[in-house]
C-alpha cells in the first residue's frame, strides 16, 4: 500500500476525531457542571448509549483513535528506530492490539444498545 | 600590526589572528576524536577555506579536508562552520565577526578523516528518485536530433531548483535524516520534484511513486532547515511540500497526465 493511502488516511480520521471528540465532550458536559451531576446519572448516560447515531458515532470514534494514534507511533517509531525488523514488529503488535481494543469497544458499545 | 603577521600574510597585511577550532577524526585508528587549535592570520576576504588551507599547508599538513572549486559552484567544502552547515569556501573569517572560529565535518554523513565525510548515502538517494528526464521516446532521448521545445515560464518553473550542486548542506542540516537513515533527504526529493516539473519530462508518475513511500517525503516534518542552510538559494522544502501536492492530485485523480514537451519544429531547407 503507497505510504499516500495511510496518509490519506490520517488526515480522514483527524477530521472524524476532532467532530468525534467534540460530540463526545458536548454530550456529557451539557449536563455536567458545577453543582451539577445529572450527566453522570444512569437513566441519563442510557438515554445516550442506546441511540444508535451515538453507536454509529463511538464506532467511528474507535475506529478514527486507534488507526490515528497506531499510525503516529508508527511514524514515530520509523524516524527513530533504524532496525527495520524491530520496527515492524512493533507496529504489527500495535496493530494486533489495536484491533483487539476496537472489536472490545465495538462489542461494548453494541451490547450497551439492550441496555 | 606586528611584523611577523606582515610577513606571515604575504603582500597583504594581516588584519587579525583567528583561532580555529577543528574536529579531527580519524576512525578505526583509535584515537578518539578532539578539537585541533590553530592560529591563523586573516586578512580581509579570506573565507575559512582559505584558512583551513593554511593551516594544511604551513601549520598541519595532517588535516584532511575536501574542496575543489574555491568558488561555490561545485560543492565540495561544505561543513559546519560555528554550528551551521555552510560552504566554506564562500564563508568569509571576517563576516562571522568572532576571534575564534570552530569547524567540523556536516552533520549525518559518516567521517572518513577530519573534515571529509562519506557521501555515498547521499548519491545513492540522488540516484534512486531517477533524477533525469524520462521519456517515451527513447531513441530520440539516447540519438538526439533536435531540441526539445520549452518557453522561458516553463524553464523558470524549476530553474530554483535546478540550481542545486549537490553539496549536501541540506542533508546536513535535516532533523529527519538525523534520526531516520532511510529518509530519502532534502536533497533527492529536491531533485525529484524538479524533473517533475520541467516540462520535457514524461516520468512524474513513476518519479511520484518512488518517493510516496514510507521514508519519502512524508517523513518530512517542514523543520524548514535544508531551505535555510541552502548556499544556492533552493527551497528544498517549498519542493517537498510541492511533491505532497503533486501526489495527493495524483492519487485522488485532480492531476493531468503531463505529455512531455515536443521537439522543436525543424527550421526549414534553404
Amino acid at each position: 500500500m503507497r505510504e499516500s493511502t495511510l496518509w490519506l488516511l490520517q488526515i480522514s480520521t483527524a477530521i472524524v476525531l476532532v467532530v468525534a471528540v467534540t460530540v463526545h465532550l458536548a454530550s456529557f458536559t451539557s449536563f455536567v457542571g458545577p453543582g451539577r451531576t445529572e450527566g453522570l446519572e444512569f437513566p441519563v448516560v442510557r438515554s445516550r448509549v442506546v441511540n444508535p447515531l451515538y453507536t454509529v458515532m463511538y464506532i467511528l470514534f474507535l475506529g478514527a483513535g486507534f488507526y490515528h494514534g497506531i499510525y503516529g507511533v508508527r511514524t514515530i517509531l520509523s524516524e527513530l528506530l533504524p532496525n527495520r525488523s524491530l520496527r515492524r514488529f512493533l507496529v504489527a503488535i500495535l496493530v494486533v492490539a489495536g484491533l483487539a481494543f476496537f472489536g472490545w469497544g465495538t462489542y461494548t458499545v453494541l451490547v450497551a444498545l439492550t441496555l | 600590526m606586528s611584523k611577523t603577521l606582515r610577513r606571515q600574510s604575504g603582500r597583504q597585511e594581516a588584519e587579525k589572528e583567528v583561532v580555529f577550532s577543528v574536529r579531527r577524526e580519524d576512525p578505526g585508528s583509535g584515537v578518539p576524536p578532539r578539537f585541533q587549535v590553530y592560529s591563523v592570520p586573516i586578512t580581509r576576504g579570506m573565507t575559512v577555506l582559505d584558512a583551513l588551507r593554511y593551516i594544511k599547508e604551513s601549520l598541519d599538513h595532517s588535516l584532511s579536508l575536501r574542496f575543489s572549486c574555491r568558488m561555490g559552484v561545485c560543492g565540495s567544502c561544505g561543513m559546519i562552520i560555528n554550528g551551521l552547515p555552510r560552504l566554506a569556501c564562500e564563508t568569509q573569517v571576517l563576516d562571522l565577526k568572532t576571534d575564534r572560529v570552530e569547524v567540523k565535518p556536516p552533520f549525518n554523513y559518516p567521517v572518513i578523516r577530519d573534515l571529509a565525510t562519506d557521501f555515498d548515502d547521499f548519491f545513492d538517494k540522488h540516484v534512486a528518485v531517477r533524477s533525469f528526464i524520462i521519456r517515451e521516446d527513447v531513441e530520440e532521448l539516447e540519438a538526439p536530433s533536435a531540441e526539445y521545445y520549452q518557453t522561458e515560464e516553463e524553464s523558470e518553473d524549476y530553474l530554483q531548483f535546478s540550481y542545486c550542486i549537490r553539496c549536501g548542506l541540506c542533508y546536513s542540516a535535516c532533523p529527519t535524516v538525523a534520526t531516520d537513515l532511510e529518509f530519502l533527504g532534502p536533497q533527492s526529493l529536491v531533485q525529484a520534484a524538479r524533473y517533475n516539473i520541467d516540462s520535457r519530462d514524461e516520468g512524474l508518475h513513476e518519479r511520484l511513486v518512488l518517493v510516496d513511500e514510507a521514508h519519502g517525503v512524508w517523513r518530512c516534518h517542514l523543520a524548514g532547515a535544508c531551505s535555510t542552510v541552502c548556499p544556492k538559494g533552493v527551497d528544498p522544502a517549498f519542493a517537498i511540500q510541492l511533491l505532497k501536492r503533486a501526489i495527493i492530485k495524483d492519487r485522488l485523480g485532480l492531476k493531468p497526465e503531463k505529455k512531455g514537451a515536443p521537439e522543436l519544429p525543424r527550421p526549414p531547407a534553404d
